[in-house]
């Protein structure tokens, strides 16, 4: 099945829940780990990764889906990782994140970052991973029903969506026995980010309009922003009304029969 | 009490203007306008105002993959906000992957561009477009990169980011311009950063709607550089409709209270590659299942075409509705507020023209070749 020998770094990090705020896992993360404990075959060649200020609880999920073990590299919360990952993870060939992560800043950067500086190339949003010979062939999750199969060459970088493998079952015996083993903390550049209270809406940009008032009456009751009425057909059979949808759909390239 | 002012004499023929509704505005005072109702088609479709003229020393860029070489909401927001950050000596350079100039008109200047490139779209070649942008960055020096934060628009703006080394913000909800982006984070806290070099803007981050327009001056269509991608494209097949969550659908068939033969429909959505969807009516009738339900308790569906078979259009129904870009609805009764929605209508009845377009399919599949059908 897969090559022997691979080695399989995953990334985790615990997310914010959203109803009760308390740490738990991200789904993304624990696809990422079920097709990681698949790949790798034994968990001596698997790697699982945080870096981070979170307890250990706040990880022990990821325990409970099948990690024997969870490396925690600590740092400052809202550290910039990627370097100091990048040097942990530098001799696997296979690297598996979440797509986005629920903690932190979840802005589905940190993966882009490990691949440049490991210069490895970055298969998005995979919903299965397979391994051929030298390379990885992923299939990606794309909006609207679509999917595309990408490959490269090992080592690589796969960021791993949420609907791509179900997270091994929820085990309390598997928790107990994993263990979170720390490394020796390590001083990282702060990133530039500062924290408000949400809570309000977020406020679009308007463009200022130099308009009088008189103008923008006018434009509110007859501008073409309100959409008009669009084509209506009265005339003719079935058979032509039939042509003219199928004509519609064809003219603005919606079916690709 | 005698008046002796003069009787108002208000002149029948008044200039006014047909509104949207296709109703006639008549507005006091106002001089312009028509008298004569054939001439009086589209007299408020007056050019906008230009947001700057130049002379230009500064540049933004703005980077977006076409939706079939059209500009989607998203992309539309994404130049509205550029463009409203924008100085008056700050020019929208926006580069358009997968449009052609002439099929494009003048969309990417009413959304906003000063400076339109088009370039082909060859599918997944990141390398290939970082390298374009990589030359841009250096010709151009903008000082603001925008890229819409959704699909590959997404992709390649992180790539960039991290390529170049550049700081960024993603997700951004809000710009103060001038000063800072915001960002929700996860945890419900709003994250706040000075405006970073590469901006990747979420939906509704600026109304879409703006008073000027872009100069628009397109430039020759290019091609991609080349250069050596270390990812290879196999090709994209999609999902089974039937197979698909009604949300994720991007061609949906949907009936209503007026559709009788949900056979034929079921047919017609299985050759066309479209999913199921229904009314609540339908649904409720028991012809359909409660995950089929489109609308306000039903799902939200973001299809590219939405076909409403003898649906009426009531706003629970249309809630669900809002995202799809192509609406064609089929209905008896030309005055059903679906219709206001539609962009095609059909006045005609469902089971007449399921059966008429089942045939029609049939016919045509008949007739080509069979090796075409096997993709
Ligand atoms: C709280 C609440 C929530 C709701 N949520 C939803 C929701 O999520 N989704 C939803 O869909 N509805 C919802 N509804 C119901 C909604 O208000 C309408 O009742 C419903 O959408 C109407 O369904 P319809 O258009 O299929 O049926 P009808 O209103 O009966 O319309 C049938 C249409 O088909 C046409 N027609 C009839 N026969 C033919 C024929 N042979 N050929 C062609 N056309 C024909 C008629 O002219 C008519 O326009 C909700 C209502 C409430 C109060
Ligand atoms: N602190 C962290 N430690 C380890 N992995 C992380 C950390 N933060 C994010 N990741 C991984 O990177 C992915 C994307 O994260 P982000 O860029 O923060 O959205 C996540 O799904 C995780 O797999």
């Amino acid at each position: 099945m897969s090559t022997p020998m691979l080695k399989v770094a995953v990334l985790v990090a615990p997310a914010i829940h959203p109803v009760s705020g308390r740490p738990c896992t991200h789904p993304a993360d624990s696809a990422a780990l079920a097709l990681g404990l698949k790949l790798a075959g034994s968990s001596e060649r698997l790697t699982v990764l945080y870096a981070g200020a979170a307890a250990d609880e706040a990880l022990a999920g990821y325990l409970a889906q099948g990690a024997s073990c969870v490396t925690v590299l600590p740092t400052a919360e809202d550290a910039d990782i990627a370097p100091l990952l990048a040097a942990q993870i530098a001799d696997a060939e296979l690297v598996l994140c979440g797509t986005r992560a629920g903690g932190g800043q979840g802005s589905a950067l940190l993966p882009y970052q490990l691949a440049e500086e490991l210069e490895a190339p970055l298969l998005p949003d995979a919903l299965s991973v397979a391994i051929k010979g030298g390379s990885v062939e992923i299939e990606q999750f794309l909006p609207k029903g679509q999917r595309r199969s990408l490959a490269a060459a090992l080592p690589v970088v796969v960021t791993v969506h949420e609907r791509a493998t179900p997270a091994l079952p929820y085990s309390h015996a598997r928790k107990e026995a994993g263990k979170v083993r720390r490394l020796m903390p390590v001083a990282a550049k702060a990133a530039e980010w500062r924290y408000e209270p949400g809570g309000r809406r977020a406020r679009p940009l308007v463009a200022a309009s130099r308009a009088s008032g008189h103008e923008r009456m006018l434009g509110a009751i007859a501008a073409d922003d309100g959409k008009t009425t669009g084509l209506v057909v009265k005339q003719g059979d079935p058979v032509e009304k039939a042509q003219v949808l199928l004509d519609y759909l064809r003219d603005h390239q919606l079916v690709d029969f | 009490m005698y008046n002796d002012r003069p009787i108002p004499r208000i002149d029948p023929r008044r200039p006014y203007v047909i509104g949207p509704s296709g109703l006639k505005r008549i507005v006091l005072g106002e001089s312009v306008g028509s008298r004569e109702p054939l001439l009086a088609g589209h007299a408020h479709s007056q050019q906008k105002p230009q947001r700057s003229a130049g002379p230009f020393a500064k540049r933004s860029l703005v980077v977006i993959h076409t939706d079939r070489g059209a500009l989607d909401e998203a992309a539309r927001e994404t130049l509205a906000a550029a463009a409203i950050m924008a100085s008056a000596d700050t020019e929208v350079l926006v580069v358009l992957f997968g449009a052609q100039a002439e099929a494009l008109g003048d969309a990417a200047a009413l959304a906003g561009a000063d400076r339109v490139l088009c370039v082909e779209d060859p599918g997944y070649a990141p390398e290939r477009k970082l390298a374009l942008l990589a030359q841009l960055w250096k010709q151009e020096a903008p000082q603001q990169v925008c890229f819409p934060d959704r699909g590959a628009d997404a992709d390649l703006g992180r790539r960039f980011a991290c390529r170049q080394r550049l700081a960024m913000a993603s997700d951004v909800i809000e710009v103060v311009a001038g000063h800072e982006v915001r960002r929700l984070a996860p945890g419900g806290r709003f994250a706040v950063r000075d405006i970073p070099p590469v901006l990747l803007l979420a939906r509704k981050v600026a109304d879409a709607r703006l008073p000027f327009r872009g100069a628009g001056v397109a430039m020759p269509d290019l091609k991609l550089p080349v250069a050596q991608e270390r990812i290879r494209d196999l090709g994209s097949r999609s999902c089974p409709a039937s197979q698909l969550a009604l949300e994720e659908a991007d061609l949906i068939v949907s009936a209503g209270n007026g559709v009788q033969d949900t056979a034929g429909l079921r047919q017609l959505a299985e050759t066309m590659g479209a999913a199921v969807g229904a009314s609540r009516v339908a649904v409720d009738d028991g012809r359909f299942t409660r995950d089929k339900q489109v609308g306000a308790t039903g799902k939200t569906v973001q299809a590219s075409a939405y076909l409403a078979f003898g649906i009426s259009g009531a706003v629970q129904h249309l809630q669900g509705i809002k995202e799809c870009r192509h609406v064609i609805a089929v209905n008896l009764d030309a005055s059903a507020p679906i219709v206001k929605r539609a962009d095609l209508t059909l006045v005609e009845d469902c089971q007449a023209l399921i059966a008429a377009l089942n045939k029609l399919l049939a016919a045509e599949r008949s007739a080509r070749p069979v090796t075409e059908n096997t993709r």
